[in-house]
């Protein structure tokens, strides 16, 4: 579900779950441990392999989930331990991503220092059609775009492209080349002198992160989502559909 | 000794100069000095609704000056390890100032604004450049961290944009900074920035004075612009980050 491996300084963390690296609770915990990992690793590179970065939670596995739904409960838990792991990492964290990145995908955008994507990547929350609420994202979105565009996007469940995420702020750089110059942008942050880094993340988290009261509301506001009719429902169609 | 800032007044607008061209309007003690003293007479000068932050000469700002930031005598610094302190505090103390005035602030980025220099743009209200100035945040380059102009980076940029930017390092075109939000309008080439500047002051200074000290004032709430307390912060942190040797190496290293 989740491969690592070391160059240069760089972790490369790679979400290898096919065909689209939907989420589970597996697949979320062992990717919180792969950034959780505390070695000498400079700087953190999370990539995807496949058709596309992540279409978010696994459909399937909660259309099939008991009434109260508690893998639905554990999957957005999860999600929520990733991205905090992601902010509260000493080393700047670098994503490179392609295709959909959509709900669960699209929220571990909000963990990264850097974003950059090929030209064909689209984003969204489109939780809401599935009875779900995308707050357990909201306090990190709004540290990533502006409040009016952080509405939108957690509200419209349509997606956007590329260029429109990289005029919000979602994402910093667009390339054909997105393996290499992702990897090149990790090198970058790796090679700076680390205790400067570290004191200007943790500076600018100070300023402007979410505190954590404010992600635990968000995601309790997703929770208050679970087990009600309108999810069941809504998801056991969406499940049909596929 | 000449003025190390000077301020001139046109009616409604003025203009306030960092000036000691020679070392690319680096901020001095002494330089934080006598731009705190022209604030001091800005303040008897009722009447100016725009206030243009430039640089005499080529520069805009170059940032801290490299002497009194090295402490080891030894080394080419200072020699007195409560200045780099003193400075950055200063430094904040200016930006505070500035974020406070009344008037409309207008940043006029003529040419390098490096660091806390690029970190003063940030600060004013309206920033405005040309294509081929270098602007942006090498501090983490040098060892160092931007803590105290890094909340005027985020509340211009947005948090996500600002950490971006003050991680990555290096610095960036105009054309780059107008991309990412850090001035908000530039000129095709530098000889083309005096008529914007002119143009943008202008029309600047035809809002009502009340109307733009009330908006100002409202602005500076909802973001929390004036918390001193964070600046302070911010000052005693990058001090402190400032103070390792490894920073002091690559300091006294750049100055050779």
């Amino acid at each position: 579900m989740i491969r690592a491996g070391r160059d240069r300084g760089v972790r490369t963390i790679t979400l290898d779950a096919p065909p689209v690296n939907a989420m589970t609770p597996a697949m979320l915990d062992a990717l919180h441990d792969a950034i959780a990992l505390d070695d000498d690793a400079r700087a953190i590179l999370l990539n995807a392999d496949h058709t596309c970065f992540s279409a978010g939670f696994d459909l399937r596995a909660i259309a099939a989930d008991a009434d109260d739904q508690p893998i639905l409960r554990a999957l957005l838990v999860e999600l929520s331990r990733v991205v905090g792991a992601m902010r509260a990492n000493p080393r700047p964290v670098v994503i490179a991503t392609h295709g959909a990145a959509l709900a669960g995908g699209c929220a571990l955008l909000g963990g990264a220092d850097v974003v950059a994507c090929s030209p064909d990547a689209t984003f969204g929350y489109p939780a809401a059609l599935i009875g779900v609420s995308p707050a357990v994202s909201a306090p990190f979105l709004r540290r990533s775009v502006e409040d009016g565009h952080a509405r939108r996007l957690l509200l419209d469940t349509k997606t956007i492209d590329a260029t429109e995420a990289l005029r919000l702020g979602l994402v910093h750089r667009i390339t054909d080349a997105l393996d290499d110059e992702a990897f090149d942008i990790a090198r970058v942050l790796a090679s700076k002198p680390a205790h400067a880094v570290r004191a200007t993340s943790d500076w600018v988290a100070t300023i402007a992160d979410p505190i954590e009261a404010t992600i635990r509301r968000g995601l309790d506001a997703s929770i208050a989502c679970v087990g009600t009719e309108e999810a069941r429902t809504r998801i056991k169609n969406a499940a049909r559909r596929r | 000794m000449t003025d190390l800032a000077t301020l001139t007044a046109d009616g409604p607008t003025a203009t306030l100069a960092l000036n000691r061209p020679d070392a690319r309007n680096a901020c001095s003690i002494e330089l934080l000095d006598a731009a705190h003293a022209r604030l001091d007479e800005l303040g008897d000068a009722s009447g100016v609704r725009v206030l243009t932050i430039t640089g005499t000469g080529r520069a805009f700002c170059a940032g801290m000056d490299l002497k009194q930031v090295i402490i080891d005598e030894a080394k080419g610094g200072c020699g007195d390890p409560e200045l780099p302190r003193r400075l950055l505090g200063s430094l904040g103390e200016f930006t505070l100032r500035l974020r406070a005035l009344p008037c409309v602030t207008l940043a006029k980025v003529n040419g390098a604004a490096i660091g806390g220099g690029c970190g003063l743009a940030c600060c004013c209200d309206v920033a405005i450049s040309h294509a081929d100035a270098k602007l942006g945040f090498p501090e983490v380059d040098l060892g160092l961290c931007p803590a105290v102009v890094a909340p005027w980076v985020v509340r211009r940029l947005g948090a996500g944009r600002a950490r971006r930017v003050l991680l990555m390092g290096g610095v960036m075109s105009g054309a780059e900074a107008l991309d990412v939000g850090i001035v908000d309008q530039i000129a095709p080439d530098r000889d083309g920035l005096e008529a914007l500047a002119d143009e943008v002051a202008s029309r600047l200074a035809k809002g009502g004075p009340h109307a733009l000290a009330a908006t100002k004032n409202l602005l500076n709430e909802l973001d929390g612009s004036l918390d001193a307390d964070l600046i302070e912060r911010g000052a005693d942190l990058s001090a402190s980050v400032l103070a390792r040797p490894e920073a002091q190496e690559i300091l006294a290293a750049r100055l050779r």
